[in-house]
């Protein structure tokens, strides 16, 4: 279609749409101009890279925390293990479980918020979030109380959300109580129950068929579907360690990562409740159609939560010691699946312990380059749809991205 | 309450936590009679106030925020970066909102909490300003019976900083990052 835009129907349609409304038409901070659809959307990661620079490197997960509020767990973990693998400290098997439970936790909140923050408002014809919650308080309630159920364990996990402080380089400050603990298998079974309903909604609804070409990067294990081990996969064909990220990816060419990326390349693996709803939407791996990312939001809260239950229902925690970092120079790196992709986190660290090199690569710099590819190559037809329908599909490709 | 008052949203340099505990907040209060919500980077100039989240980094946010300043709209500093981004942050060049137009309220918090933005939205429906906090971290950590980091020789920002946390992060023998601003910022009501 861009071929075509480009082409001599571009002057047609471009005289068309000068004389439907304005040129420009910001949706969500996205500018977007019909007549060639494109997106303007910002990567503020390089931003944080020069502010920590020159920084102890021991605290600098908080700063990066600020990246993204939504993925805030996932930008402090993997910060802090970046700076533990460039320091040699190795911490407990309970710490990597709490974490992960974190991200697990991170990833059914920031999954609920996105579906009821826009998806399901822009499929229920509301204008926004507000209009939405204004025309359908009930369902707008029931969504808060999910939210809340997630914020609850989130925050008798890190303590704080967003921007956790209960994990540390070196450990976990404060572990749970054992009342504590089964509240948490009580509202990740609740959570489960819950978004299982809203899969329901969203199994009925028409799904547009637009396939795109991009290959799923997320991360891989053969026994888990991990979020904060494991190595980088692009289907079943490459499979490589974490630490080799820059030899075989180059972020400029991107790959596609988040939900659609992670159940194509862990479907096998899915709880027995998320494996339902795969077939009942009879979806084939590997997933092309990037729409159904939404669904895939569901799958896989539904999956985290059922899996955090089942862990947490089995494991015993204890008090432990932080393991205290000795400044020293070294090169470290991590992978961490956050809820809306992949975050690369690679640093150098000097003698006195301050950053000297900052690489991170995050969900947006990796998903860019093919959502400005999809929206361009989006089928638009003007002589069918108004410039209003036009908007609202390209903007629900743009979503569909989660960004 | 039967006043119904309009507040635009601007989202500039930003982690986006401040809006969506307001979304939170707005809904859970039920807050959608009296206030409706506008979308400022839409470029809905029907706002009775704007609520700025986040620091100004580029030169056409600097030129809306002056369009919003001129049409005399009363500007509220929305949480941390809005009211110090440069410290909060730590990008370079990055300026707060209050450096451009004149404000009106401000609120502190990394996001602020549930109650402080339900109290600000009241506020907001009387067309008044909220109380302006002005005790240091320090004041909570001795009402909480919280030993003093400063003391065990840890460094420690709790002096320097806004109170109202409840001491989130001493009280889990972490030092204060002074997310909640400093103290000897005037602005801040």
């Amino acid at each position: 279609m861009i071929k075509a835009a480009k082409g001599a129907e571009h002057a047609l349609k471009k005289k068309r749409y000068d004389n439907m409304a304005k040129k420009h038409e910001p949706i969500h901070g996205i500018t977007l101009d019909v007549s060639t659809p494109q997106v303007e959307i910002e990567d503020s990661t390089p931003l944080y890279e020069k502010a920590v620079l020159g920084k102890d490197a021991i605290n600098s997960y908080a700063q990066l925390s600020r990246i993204d509020s939504s993925i805030s767990c996932a930008h402090t973990i993997a910060s802090q293990r970046a700076v533990e693998s460039a320091l040699g400290i190795n911490v407990s098997n309970q710490t990597k479980m709490i974490r992960e439970l974190l991200l697990r936790a991170e990833l059914i909140h920031s999954h609920i918020n996105f579906l009821y923050g826009k998806i399901i408002p822009r499929l229920a014809g509301a204008k926004d979030y507000f209009d939405y919650a204004k025309k359908f308080r009930k369902e707008a309630q029931r969504a808060l109380i999910a939210r809340s159920k997630a914020k609850r364990i989130l925050l008798i996990l890190g303590k704080r959300y967003p921007h956790p402080i209960n994990s540390v380089v070196g450990g976990i400050l404060k572990t749970f109580d054992d009342d504590e603990q089964r509240e948490m298998v009580r509202l990740f079974k609740e959570l489960a129950r819950e978004v299982l309903k809203t899969s329901e909604f969203l199994l009925k609804q028409s799904i547009t068929p637009f396939e795109v070409t991009s290959k799923p990067l997320s991360l891989w294990e053969i026994d888990t579907t991990p979020l904060l081990s494991g190595k980088l996969s692009v289907g079943e064909n490459m499979r490589v360690s974490v630490g080799k990220f820059f030899k075989n990816f180059k972020p400029k060419e991107s790959y596609l990562t988040g939900p659609l990326a992670r159940i194509s390349n862990n479907n096998k693996l899915l709880s027995h409740t998320a494996e339902k709803i795969v077939r009942k939407a009879g979806l084939n791996f590997p997933l092309k159609n990037i729409f159904h990312s939404v669904l895939c939001l569901t799958i896989e809260a539904v999956h985290c939560a059922q899996r955090s239950a089942q862990e947490l229902e089995e494991l015993h925690f204890e008090k432990q010691d932080i393991k205290v970092a000795k400044r020293r120079s070294g090169r470290g790196f991590c992978a961490v699946e956050s809820a809306k992709g992949l975050l690369y986190h690679e640093y150098f660290i000097g003698q006195k312990g301050v950053l000297r090199s900052v690489k991170i690569v995050s969900n947006v710099k990796l998903n860019l380059f093919h959502l400005k590819k999809s929206v361009a190559t989006f089928p638009i037809d003007p002589d069918k749809k108004t410039r209003k329908e036009i908007i609202n599909d390209i903007s629900f490709l743009v979503d569909s991205y989660y960004l | 309450m039967k006043r119904r008052i309009k507040v635009g949203l601007l989202e500039k340099k930003a982690c986006g936590g401040c809006f969506e505990r307001l979304k939170e907040t707005a809904v859970s209060n039920e807050l959608l009679d009296n206030i409706e919500f506008l979308d400022i980077i839409k470029g809905d100039e029907k706002a009775d106030f704007v609520l700025v989240q986040g620091g100004v980094l580029s030169s056409s946010q600097k030129k809306l925020l002056e369009k919003i300043s001129r049409a005399k709209k009363k500007l509220i500093l929305f949480g941390s970066c809005a009211i110090d981004p440069n410290f909060i942050l730590g990008i370079k060049n990055i300026r707060s909102a209050g450096e451009i137009g004149s404000v009106f309220s401000s609120i502190c918090g990394c996001p602020p909490s549930n109650d402080e933005i339900g109290e600000l939205l009241k506020s907001l429906i009387l067309s008044k300003t909220i109380p302006k906090i002005s005790w240091p971290v320090c004041n909570e950590c001795s009402e909480n019976e919280i030993k003093c980091l400063l003391l065990k020789g840890e460094e420690c920002d709790g002096p320097n900083t806004l109170g109202g946390c409840e001491v989130l992060c001493p009280k889990y023998d972490k030092s204060c990052k002074g997310c909640r601003t400093r103290l000897e910022k005037k602005e801040i009501r």
